[in-house]
């Protein structure tokens, strides 16, 4: 090495970040790079997991291997179970309903996008075939509309190859899992409060120099990793950090506030592979059925706790307050903020957990080569700001404008309830670019998908959310009328047959956990 | 509203292989093409290399390789060879190629900069596949097992690029386009719209059509002269704003690789076709007179030449909006790029296929012009910084030339780049454009750019058991290279008449 590298680096803070960032770290750095994991008695990073959610996308199974958190010891050692998707009820003035699930990308015909046929087919039957004219070809809803679950096969000919899987987990048994796993030499175990964090340098320059705790002892590291939750406790220490803004929100539009509210019910049977989502006027609520239990979750305005706490059907063993908001800078002096520390984000979708992943892979790529981070740093803090206004223009597509109204609509939503008008005004910001306007207009016009350099969200889960909004396209490409008719309606009948069957002989989740458990004891 | 008559305005490569990709496409949907061209205008004709990517776009066409091969005089190429670039007397090969492969997923020049940082000797090379092959004159095609080191590269061609368009013009004319000769003199414009209605030629023939696609050169006969779109000049950047090119007799052995040799007031290319070698010196009219590099051009050619020089005149940059009211511009009319990555044939194949892609429809819907203007313009930034990374990762300061370029303030978006390479051999990665990481590597570790740091996850496995790793991946790309044929022969079982001896190359390989 021409350079000093680095010899220490100090996670903070007791959560699914710092339990998820001291894992990841300790599995990818050589052993000669001391690692310490900080934790407070009162941690209320902690607290705040419930605003991770409770679905993760298929980006997890290869994280979570990435430090040796393989899917055997997983299932059998959390409550952890698969996920097909989310399925949303009731959404947005249209009442819309459909299930966003994971899919390999959607094939092409004679290079025309699979979307594009199933618009041809609807637009020339003259009438409406079924609301969702994509849905019936996807393989994972039709699975999670069944609640039937089987590990997709990869490369085989069959329709379940298409699918993908996330899962179904809940922040404290994970968190568990993987603590027990960091019991190892290889990290220093602290677990102290602090009582004063200490900076040096000016400005911008400024770094921490060394954290005293209560117990009278100092730490010092090369690298600070604040996963102390939306407090963001070392970050704040920094002045620089303090003066970033967060992502202000214009003066029209009041900081966003929610609350999660979470209960477990326990229930031996396990539930189907999907979460069930619903919206309501105080925002929405959602059960995910896991290992022994399913999580009742409500999301609200602060402002509707009455009906929120009725709609749980009762009392919450969990519940914490955010606000929704990102950093400009997460990484500031020698100090990243990893999580929600960095960004707070509403767990509509997978977002929260993905970007938890994202943060942490980036990290692992950035880890500086020696006592200067100016590279580092900004190279961190630009991919950041890219990563995270990307996944925010997909949630923000939740809220679009001009939803067509479907045959089921009964939109029954109060629209102009605090959750709905303070969401709206929210992601409108997220959108101050124009690139959410101009994937809906290409999609809304012709279905040609607008993307972007390194996107969260792939291609089809854009096109099920399109559709599943209501977003179909006026027109298809042309060139999809070069297939003969006859040819595309019996390819797509015979491929929605096949799903159908597919569907049929999948055993149902509870079943094939089940089953699975057992085939994984019997090896150990 | 499906538009029903496309017009094209220009042949030549851009025009043509519009026209083919157009026709293929929409067979059976009831649209007419015509394209018009002018014998009177010639193109150059001296040979040109492409990227990968032109194998899928010839596969798309139904286009059998053997005999398109047959038909544009065309040789395999594994990448280029950069002479004379980082300093006088270096020399590195860009292939078209992974090195090594990547463990743990970080990426494996980190290892590889981690022996070298720990004073082991090696070169990059040593594990790239497609750069041993080349530099041993030899060629096969990728291999199908994926585990496999003689898999992970891709290939193109050296053809002659007249050739091609009059190869896809056949294949156009049999697709039913229609081929007009002529020149047009006169544009009718919509009086509302300002939309180009009608062309009208020397003879008096009249065209309208809903959309045009001018491909008529450095012109843009529609684009520029009649809807004065306006042009956004980069020679700040990429200064050479001349070429001279000459064909000579081919010498050697045939050889899978362009080669592009830096000069004090530009560079000089030589492109080897199946019967002859297409060469030219592209220069910076400031540095040199026209006089001066025809005939260096001249007296370093390999035989004797087979054509008089011929000078092209041009400004780099890019039209400001490439697809403008009803006028989509495709090749020179939308921009130039100098050839030094072989990006001319390149950017037109991504100008068809987003044309495709976001077809219009009557309503011209501004918001389709927009995104297409969005994703040419990204193709069009990215290739110029790839470009000026040749130009500035350099310790060359022997010219004016190169010391203007020493003393150039880099767009942000290079700049960035270099740093974060230079502290610690990070790439910074995007999506959308043509050159991966590997190509960034090649080219900054190929002129000598090399970092001071490298990714600690690189210090993960032992140093032993790196070594060994590294090691058998390198007896392994050395294996692979000694079981492939030499490069005239492959070719010649692959049907190609090739007008030169036929042997592996003598030369020892430099460095």
């Amino acid at each position: 090495m021409t350079r000093r590298g680095l010899d220490h680096i100090l996670v903070y803070g007791g959560g699914l970040a710092g339990a998820m960032s001291t894992a990841a770290l300790r599995a990818k750095l050589p052993e000669s790079v001391k690692i310490t994991w900080l934790q407070e008695a009162d941690d209320a990073s902690q607290k705040h997991d419930i605003f991770y959610g409770s679905v993760s996308s298929p980006s997890s199974y290869d994280f979570l291997r990435g430090f040796d958190l393989l899917e055997p010891e997983l299932l059998m050692s959390s409550d952890t179970a698969f996920s097909f998707g989310t399925h949303y009820q009731n959404w947005g003035p249209a009442a819309r309903s459909w299930i966003q699930s994971f899919h390999i990308p959607l094939p092409l015909y004679g290079g025309v996008g699979f979307h594009h046929y199933v618009m041809q087919q609807k637009l020339s039957a003259g009438h409406v075939l079924t609301d969702n004219p994509l849905e019936p070809y996807i393989m994972p809803a039709a699975a999670a509309y069944k609640g039937v679950f089987a590990h997709p096969p990869e490369g085989r000919k069959i329709p379940l190859a298409s699918a993908e899987y996330g899962y179904h987990f809940s922040a404290d048994s994970l968190v568990k899992l993987i603590r027990a796993k960091l019991e190892t030499p290889g990290i220093t175990h602290i677990n102290n409060d602090i009582a004063q964090i200490q900076t040096s340098g000016e400005g911008g320059a400024q770094t921490i120099a060394a954290i005293a705790l209560q117990n009278g002892k100092s730490l010092s590291a090369d690298l600070y990793i604040d996963c102390s939750g939306p407090a963001a406790k070392l970050m704040t220490a920094l002045p620089a950090a303090a003066a970033a803004q967060p992502n202000a929100p214009p003066s029209n539009a009041p900081p966003r506030r929610l609350k999660a509210a979470a209960r477990f019910e326990t229930q031996a049977k396990l539930g189907p592979p999907r979460r069930r989502l619903i919206a309501h006027n105080f925002g929405w609520q959602s059960e995910t059925p896991l290992q022994g239990r399913q999580q009742h979750l409500i999301i609200y305005d602060p402002a509707s706790q009455a009906a929120a706490l009725e709609a749980l059907g009762g009392a919450p063993s969990e519940s914490a307050e955010i606000e929704i908001k990102r950093l400009d800078t997460p990484w500031r002096g020698n100090c990243a903020a990893i999580g929600q520390s960095a960004a707070a984000i509403e767990p509509l979708t997978p977002a929260p957990m993905m970007m938890l992943q994202a943060d942490i892979s980036r990290l692992l790529e950035l880890i500086p080569v020696g006592e200067d981070m100016t590279i580092e740093r900004r190279e961190y803090n630009r991919r950041f700001r890219g990563d995270h206004a990307h996944a925010a223009l997909f949630g923000a597509a939740f809220f679009a404008a001009n939803a067509k109204a479907g045959p089921r609509a009964s939109g029954n939503l109060d629209l102009g309830s605090p959750y709905w008008r303070a969401a709206k005004a929210y992601y409108a910001r997220a959108d101050a670019d124009g690139k959410l306007r101009a994937k809906l207009t290409q999609f809304k016009s012709r279905g040609a998908l607008v993307t972007f350099d390194c996107e969260p969200f792939s291609p089809q889960d854009w096109v099920m959310l399109y559709f599943g909004l209501g977003h179909d396209p006026a027109r298809y490409d042309p060139l999809a009328d070069r297939m003969p008719s006859a040819q595309v309606e019996a390819t797509l009948a015979r491929m929605k047959m096949a799903i159908a069957q597919m569907a049929e002989k999948m055993p149902p989740h509870h079943v094939y956990m089940t089953n699975l458990l057992r085939y994984l004891k019997e090896q150990t | 509203m499906h538009i029903k008559d496309i017009c094209i305005v220009g042949g030549g490569t851009a025009g043509w292989m519009t026209a083919a990709g157009l026709s293929n496409k929409f067979k059976d949907l009831n649209i007419s093409i015509t394209l018009i061209e002018s014998d009177e205008i010639g193109t150059v004709g001296v040979g040109e290399a492409t990227l990968p990517h032109i194998r899928f776009f010839n596969e798309a066409l139904g286009i059998d390789e053997r005999e398109f091969m047959r038909a544009t005089r065309a040789t395999f190429k594994l990448g280029i060879e950069f002479r004379d670039w980082g300093a006088v007397g270096d020399h590195y090969i860009h292939p078209f190629g992974d090195y090594g492969r990547p463990m743990e997923s970080v990426d494996f020049h980190h290892f590889w900069l981690r022996l070298l940082q720990n004073g082991h000797k090696s070169s990059l090379d040593d594990y790239a596949f497609p750069v041993l092959a080349a530099e041993a004159g030899k060629f096969q095609m990728p291999g199908k097992d994926l585990s496999k080191i003689g898999s992970n590269f891709g290939y193109a061609y050296q053809f002659d690029s007249s050739l091609y368009a009059k190869f896809l013009r056949k294949y156009c004319e049999n697709n039913g386009v229609r081929r007009i000769e002529g020149k047009v003199v006169k544009t009718g414009l919509a009086a509302q719209t300002g939309f180009v209605k009608t062309l009208t030629l020397e003879d008096g023939q009249t065209f309208e059509a809903d959309l045009f696609i001018d491909c008529s050169g450095f012109r843009g006969v529609l684009i520029e002269q009649e809807l004065g779109t306006g042009y956004e000049d980069w020679s700040e950047w990429l200064p050479c704003n001349r070429a001279v090119a000459a064909a000579c007799e081919s010498r050697g052995p045939s050889l899978p690789y362009t080669r592009a040799s830096a000069r004090s007031a530009g560079w000089q290319w030589r492109i080897p076709l199946q019967h002859r070698t297409g060469n030219g010196y592209v220069y910076w009219d400031a540095h040199i007179s026209d006089d001066e590099a025809a005939s260096q051009l001249m007296s370093t050619l390999e035989g004797p030449a087979i054509s008089d020089p011929k000078q092209l005149y041009f400004k780099t940059g890019k039209r400001k909006k490439l697809w403008n009211k009803n006028v989509v511009a495709i090749g020179l009319s939308g921009g130039f790029l100098e050839p030094l990555e072989s990006t001319s044939i390149h950017l037109i194949q991504q100008g068809i296929t987003a044309l495709i892609e976001l077809f219009p429809d009557k309503n011209f819907h501004e918001s389709d012009a927009a995104e297409y203007n969005r994703r040419m313009d990204l193709d069009f930034d990215r290739v110029r910084d790839f470009l000026l990374l040749h130009y500035t990762a350099t310790q060359r300061d022997d010219s004016e030339m190169w010391r203007y370029f020493r003393n150039m303030t880099l767009p942000d978006s290079l700049q960035e780049r270099l740093e974060a390479w230079s502290a610690r051999g990070y790439i910074l990665r995007y999506e959308h454009g043509v050159f991966l990481p590997p190509s960034w590597v090649a080219v900054m570790v190929g002129q000598n750019l090399m970092p001071s740091g490298y990714d600690p996850r690189a210090n993960k496995p032992s140093l032993e058991t790196l070594q060994q790793t590294m090691e058998d991946i390198a007896a392994q790309s050395r294996a692979a290279v000694e079981a492939t044929p030499d490069h005239g022969r492959f070719l010649i079982a692959y049907g190609a008449s090739i007008e030169q001896e036929v042997g592996a190359v003598s030369r020892e390989p430099a460095k």
